[in-house]
């Protein structure tokens, strides 16, 4: 896979290599010496102040604050703990993740452990879509090589901590990703998402507090350790500190992951991807996945970070940019993400379950000319308000974003 | 490997059910899981038979149905949508005479549409069993599938 840092950015923070790291190539350099040092040199609270100094936030879609996350599972008592791994990427155009797991899984071993050791967690999980092989396959033999090492398991590294991380693989369900649905289906179910509150952070693998945190979001933990917190706000802009994984993807003459400071703007990219193919005109660009938004021409120079896009009514999402040209149809892709949404509903709640057959009835009779745009926008309007979760709600980005071009 | 020795590599921990189930469907000729390894695996884990049916319906990777050696599974979400998969999709149906329920005439393939595969990258793509397949096109899908079809490709 094609995966270039910015030439914007003086030193990468997560694509730092270009080959699979092995335990060896991970240890050589510097892997599992912020673990080590971690757990003999700082409390857990001295790590959550850490993270909560860098600003992370949450790559996996809703940008939610990690540092903050974490501090409420450290705050709780119980019996057990979990911390979790989101690997089920599934939101379409997206594929940064799959890179994470395909070259630095130990980074992602490394992490999960230091947020156990912070929140006071006794068991890790890494749940990765089973349509993901290559993933799997690297994730599983780095687990065996950490296991043989003494990196995982009891007493490790003899600092008297202990901790096991266990693989699960998915398939074949977008919801799955949704955080709730995710514990669902470790504990066994169907993917269904539970009614939050209670967050996971509270109560929830087996009713254990359980952090959840995305792939991306977790390959952040050891560099912000180790070089700490002012070194990554360095980085991005002042409200979305730290770099971004962009997927970039569609009509452009390289697609691939672009590491790149949050604030980078959709031009720079686009110039990144080598420009548009077969030199046509750029039309517009879907930003976030199949739940994000259009953003068009005259929005170039827009810088996308979380807080610039939230402002302009659209959403950074996953970091998923497909560009689009003037020969694509932007009306049957319109379409095919309704139609995605309608296939990947669980059918937990009635507006979702309901509503999203009747938004595609809906969208036909628009593009025949017997209904207008409005009617569309009541209805996803009330999925938005009324869905259980964000599936339901991710029909209105994507179509107030098309209508208003 | 039959069920009851793939049974023997998990703890009765509840949350080995999809794991399970995985090896199950991978261990099979036809991919597919039936009642029988359902009933096996519950009886197993001390679950319902119906919490085991009820997961095995709900991830798209798992069928009842008969299935087939090779299960293909093409892109079809944005950005292969742009890249046009739905002709890739009428082309492996055509190539293979598929018929109502996508299976191939010679019952060695499935064909089925399925969300994001991650693999925007080489956008058009499909899975066939667990190997990728990229940047798609009728002499290259012709291709696949006759090293399929002459053994030459064991995935
Ligand atoms: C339908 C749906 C699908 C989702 N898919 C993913 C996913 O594939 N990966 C992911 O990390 N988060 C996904 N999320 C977001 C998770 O619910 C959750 O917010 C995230 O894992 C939290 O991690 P973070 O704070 O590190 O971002 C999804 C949410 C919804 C509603
Ligand atoms: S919004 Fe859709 S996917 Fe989410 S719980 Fe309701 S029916 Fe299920």
């Amino acid at each position: 896979m094609e995966a270039t840092a910015h030439k914007s950015l003086k030193e990468p923070i997560i694509i730092t290599t270009y080959q699979t790291q092995c335990l060896e190539d991970y240890i050589d350099n510097g892997g599992y010496e912020t673990l080590k040092n971690v757990l003999t040199k700082y409390k857990p609270n001295e790590i959550i102040e850490q993270i909560k100094a860098s600003e992370l936030l949450g790559r996996g879609g809703a940008a939610f604050p990690t540092g903050i996350k974490w501090n409420f599972t450290a705050q709780i008592k119980a019996d057990h703990k979990f911390v979790i791994c989101n690997a089920d990427e599934g939101e379409p155009g997206t594929f940064k993740d799959r890179w994470i797991l395909e070259h630095k899984p130990h980074s992602l071993i490394e992490a999960i452990s230091i947020c156990a050791y912070s929140v006071g967690g006794d068991k890790g999980y890494i749940y990765i879509r089973g349509e993901y092989a290559e993933s799997i396959n690297r994730v599983r033999k780095a687990l065996k090589e950490a296991y043989d090492n003494g990196f995982l398991g009891e007493n490790i590294l003899e600092s008297g901590f202990s901790f096991n991380i266990e693989l699960r693989r998915g398939d074949g369900s977008y919801v799955c990703g949704e955080e709730t649905a995710l514990i669902e289906s470790i504990e066994g179910k169907r993917a269904f998402p539970r009614f939050k509150p209670p967050f996971p952070g509270i109560k929830g693998l087996w009713g254990y507090p359980t952090v959840i945190n995305n792939v991306e979001t977790l390959a952040n933990i050891v560099p912000i350790i180790k070089n700490g917190a002012d070194w990554f706000k360095n980085y991005g802009t002042k409200q979305s500190s730290g770099t971004k994984l962009y997927s970039v993807s569609g009509s452009v003459n390289k697609s691939g992951v672009i590491e790149a400071n949050l604030g980078v703007t959709l031009k720079e990219l686009l110039d990144a991807a080598q420009g548009m193919k077969n030199n046509k005109v750029f039309k517009c660009a879907l930003i976030g996945g199949a739940s994000g938004g259009f953003v068009y021409k005259n929005e170039l120079d827009l810088p996308l970070s979380y807080e610039t896009l939230k402002e302009a009514g659209k959403t950074l999402g996953s970091g998923a940019v497909l560009f689009l040209s003037e020969d694509d149809n932007g009306e049957s892709l319109l379409k095919n993400i309704l139609t995605f949404f309608k296939h990947e509903s669980c059918g937990k709640c009635v507006p979702c379950r309901e509503g999203y057959p009747k938004l595609i009835a809906m969208y036909e009779a628009f593009l025949e000319n017997r209904i207008k745009a409005e009617n569309i926008m009541k209805l996803a309007d009330v999925m938005f308000k009324t869905s259980l979760c964000a599936l339901g709600q991710s029909a209105k980005m994507p179509l107030e974003t098309y209508f208003k071009s | 490997m039959d069920i009851e020795n793939i049974l023997k590599k998990y703890s009765k921990d509840k949350s080995y059910l999809l794991e399970i189930m995985h090896d199950a469907k991978e261990s099979k000729e036809n991919r597919s899981l039936d009642l029988n390894d359902l009933k096996v695996i519950s009886k197993y884990l001390n679950i319902n038979l119906s919490a085991a049916y009820g997961a095995a319906t709900f991830y798209s990777a798992f069928s009842l149905k008969l299935q087939a050696k090779y299960i293909i599974r093409v892109c079809s979400s944005t950005v292969c949508h742009i890249k046009k998969s739905y002709d890739i999709l009428l082309f492996l149906k055509s190539l293979l005479n598929c018929d109502d329920d996508n299976l191939s005439k010679d019952g060695l393939f499935a064909v089925s549409e399925v969300g994001c595969l991650g693999l925007c990258d080489i956008s058009p793509s499909m899975m066939i069993n667990n190997q990728v397949y990229g940047n798609l096109d009728e002499n290259s899908i012709k291709r696949i599938v006759e090293e399929l079809k002459n053994g030459s490709n064991g995935t």
